[in-house]
């Protein structure tokens, strides 16, 4: 078997707080951080609750310590934020050959939808051109940090950053780097909020994850990194989270935006999985879903689950609840949620559910569950078809 | 175990539509972009889905297929794009009406094809394949990056094929922002450019092989020492000399990278044949796509078009090809290809 990759180091900012133990004592205390629009101005902001950083641009600036500059776009500032909590986390690399590997779906969108009209008619205020591509945010995060022997950046909509947490697994085993720094960020957008509303699957009330009811999906935003390592560049003082014990990446090859009504994909991702991390189903203690709430993903994730679990189904939420949709962050958001299950013994609930979905044989936990989790399986699906499954292990 | 290139397709500026032609006559830039030089679109794609598909949509899938075809592979074992700046024509869209109407009276279809994975998500529809897919979106790494991901999961034995490709499209708007970014304000004299460029990559050496993948790396600001560094281990690890390595470099016009790309020739590689390639297809994020595309061609055909020369041509036989493009001086990448 190949080398296993360790976690040694994890960073978040969500609606939950700014750093992981903000975000362990929401999750603990069945604190959900989704509330009312305040921070974006949409016509929607009485429409939709939102998982918004309770902060301004410039509040997170200051919280770096660094000079504010409009050339560090809101999603540049929350991706710094979580990778520098992650990448001090874990320690110093010393000599350490690292890589960065981020994730975005609409990159620097929040900053260049307010100016973007404006320039292309007077050619004015040109400060975002060179911070509206996908590549900026990395580039900021990399040189924050003064990290230069590798850098990506991956967009597989609402699956990025659980393919950057892949793909930092590979370039380990393949002793490319030493150590990644993986994950990815999304800022909410007025690009992203109109986006979804079209395609009506954005509730009006807090996200229902598996219910019956349910009724779409809350959008948040939130940045998420952690730091691997392969194991034989453990050291005695690394603190270790967990491993990335499995993956896979699978395409639903149905509808660019819609999952199939049997989750195909889903199933195939999940199966993959397991079987890169030599597991059966019956291994996985806690299964942290992708849970959007929408009608459509919430059936296909659920009938993928039945087909791959059968009738013994682990315990199973979405945080989606706590959080909102977090699109690209979302792998990465749930793969800390994951480190933090299983350091703490935790299974968090799926928050506002109340009635069982009539197509499906199981619910999901509702309470704060304290029992042992060696095992997380998370789910992350997207627009493209892009299905993929993470098995973190605690040993 | 080696990687091979055995399929190419390429859909730019140029007439590349077939791969038995190599750059035979080529056209000049006259407007501010390169526009791209259209496939008979319904030869490849039909009329329902046509009406559906933005250009950028059009011009992946047919690079895709071409590559598929003439790689005779029908369902890769993965697909790897990269793109700088994805669907920029739905992003506009969307973003434009979303201003105009004030945040009503929206349609989803161009928020549906504005992310940067529609391309490698019509690709699967299209082929029912529910293999490994990515997408990569790190400017002047996008495609380089896809490139690595799937020398990967060759080489650890996780696929036998890949579909790897780079695509990006320009637009009067966008044309906009790139002219006001440093590197390209008018003064510099930079070509902007488009074009989509797929390729097949497997792990068995076919009768049709255009090319073996040796080496593929991207250096993010390296210092001088790094970038040294790397490549006198590039030289070593491949014997790489003057006399059996053909440069394709990126100039893109600016007066200033042409004196670093020189630089560069001179040190290294002081008596190589020298060639160049952004003149054909313009600058963008993902051109190292058409210079790989070019690559393969020059090793498969063992020819040299004239119009690509920044040197006298002296080999009898091209043995490797190393491409060398930089990105906003930041990115840099290095890609080697052999003959086989």
């Amino acid at each position: 078997m190949s080398e296993r990759i360790a976690i040694t180091g994890i960073g978040i900012i969500s609606a939950l707080g700014m750093n992981v133990q903000e975000n362990l004592y929401a999750l603990k205390n069945s604190e959900s951080g989704i509330g009312k629009m305040s921070f974006i101005k949409s016509i929607h902001q009485d429409e939709f609750p939102v998982g918004e950083v309770k902060k301004t641009d410039r509040e997170l600036a200051e919280y770096l310590a660094i000079p504010y500059e409009r050339t560090y776009t809101r999603t540049s500032l929350l991706a710094m934020v979580a990778a520098k909590e992650a990448w001090l986390d874990a320690g110093d690399p010393l000599e350490d050959k690292c890589g960065l590997i981020s994730a975005t779906t609409v990159a620097g969108m929040r900053t260049s939808e307010e100016n973007y009209v404006d320039f292309i008619a007077y050619k004015e205020d040109d400060f975002f051109v060179e911070a509206h591509d996908a590549g900026d945010g990395t580039e900021k995060v990399a040189d924050f940090l003064n990290i230069t022997d590798f850098i990506t950046t991956i967009s597989t909509a609402c699956s990025s950053s659980a393919n950057s947490i892949m793909l930092g697994a590979r370039m380990l085993k393949a002793r490319k780097l030493d150590r990644v720094l993986v994950g990815g960020v999304d800022a909410l957008s007025l690009f992203t909020i109109n986006g979804f509303n079209t395609l009506m699957i954005l509730d009006k009330e807090a996200c229902k994850s598996f219910d019956n009811k349910r009724a779409g999906l809350n959008l948040g935003e939130a940045a998420a990194y952690l730091v691997l390592v392969p194991e034989h560049k453990l050291k005695k003082t690394d603190r270790v989270y967990g491993f990335v014990q499995g993956y896979a990446n699978a395409n639903d090859a149905f509808h660019q935006t819609a999952s199939s009504p049997n989750g195909m994909g889903a199933a195939l991702a999940m199966e993959k999985a397991l079987k890169s991390a030599a597991y059966t189903a019956s291994d996985i203690d806690y299964i942290n879903a992708h849970g959007t709430a929408t009608n459509n993903n919430d059936l296909s994730e659920g009938m993928a689950i039945m087909k791959v679990f059968g009738q013994e189904i682990p315990d199973l939420s979405s945080t989606k609840p706590f959080t909102g949709h977090t699109l690209a962050a979302a792998g990465a958001v749930e793969a800390v949620f994951s480190c933090l299950a299983m350091q703490n013994d935790i299974r968090f609930p799926n928050l506002n559910f109340n009635e069982q979905m009539e197509e499906l044989d199981f619910s999901p936990i509702t309470t704060v569950i304290k029992k042992p989790v060696k095992t997380v399986l998370s789910n992350s699906f997207g627009f493209g078809g892009n299905n993929s499954t993470l098995i973190f292990s605690k040993e | 175990m080696g990687i091979y290139v055995n399929g190419i397709g390429l859909i730019s500026p140029q007439e590349t539509l077939d791969n038995k032609v190599f750059l035979e006559s080529t056209i000049e830039l006259e407007n501010t972009y390169f526009p791209i030089a259209k496939p008979p679109y319904k030869a490849y794609i039909n009329a329902r889905d046509l009406r559906r598909m933005s250009l950028v949509i059009r011009h992946g899938i047919i690079a895709a297929k071409i590559a598929l075809a003439d790689a005779k592979i029908e369902n890769p074992d993965a697909i790897m794009t990269g793109t700088g700046l994805g669907c920029v024509i739905d992003t506009e869209k969307f973003l434009i009406k979303m201003h105009e109407n004030k945040e009503t009276l929206l349609t989803p279809t161009s928020f549906i094809q504005s992310t940067h994975n529609t391309l490698g998500g019509s690709i699967a529809i299209g082929l029912g394949c529910h293999n490994y897919n990515m997408t990569f979106v790190n400017r002047g790494f996008s495609f380089e990056s896809a490139l690595l991901d799937a020398q990967l999961m060759l080489e650890q034995g996780e696929i036998n094929n890949a579909l790897v490709g780079g695509f990006d499209e320009m637009t009067d708007n966008h044309i906009q922002l790139m002219l006001a970014m440093p590197m390209y304000k008018p003064e510099n004299g930079v070509k902007v450019g488009q074009g989509s460029g797929f390729f097949v990559l497997e792990n068995q050496k076919h009768e049709q092989s255009y090319a073996e993948l040796l080496a593929m790396e991207t250096l993010y600001r390296p210092s001088d020492s790094a970038f040294d560094e790397k490549l006198r281990t590039l030289k070593k690890q491949f014997h790489l000399s003057s006399e059996n390595t053909v440069l394709l470099l990126g100039h893109n016009g600016a007066k200033k990278e042409a004196e670093i790309y020189n630089a560069f020739a001179r040190a290294y590689f002081p008596e190589a044949t020298v060639t160049a390639f952004k003149h054909l297809c313009g600058d963008y994020y993902t051109a190292s796509a058409f210079a790989f595309w070019v690559a393969s061609q020059m090793l498969k055909k063992q020819s040299i078009p004239k119009t690509l020369l920044r040197s006298d041509f002296h080999n009898d036989i091209i043995d490797n090809v190393l491409i060398y493009n930089r990105f906003n001086e930041t990115e840099h990448s290095l890609i080697l290809l052999k003959r086989c």
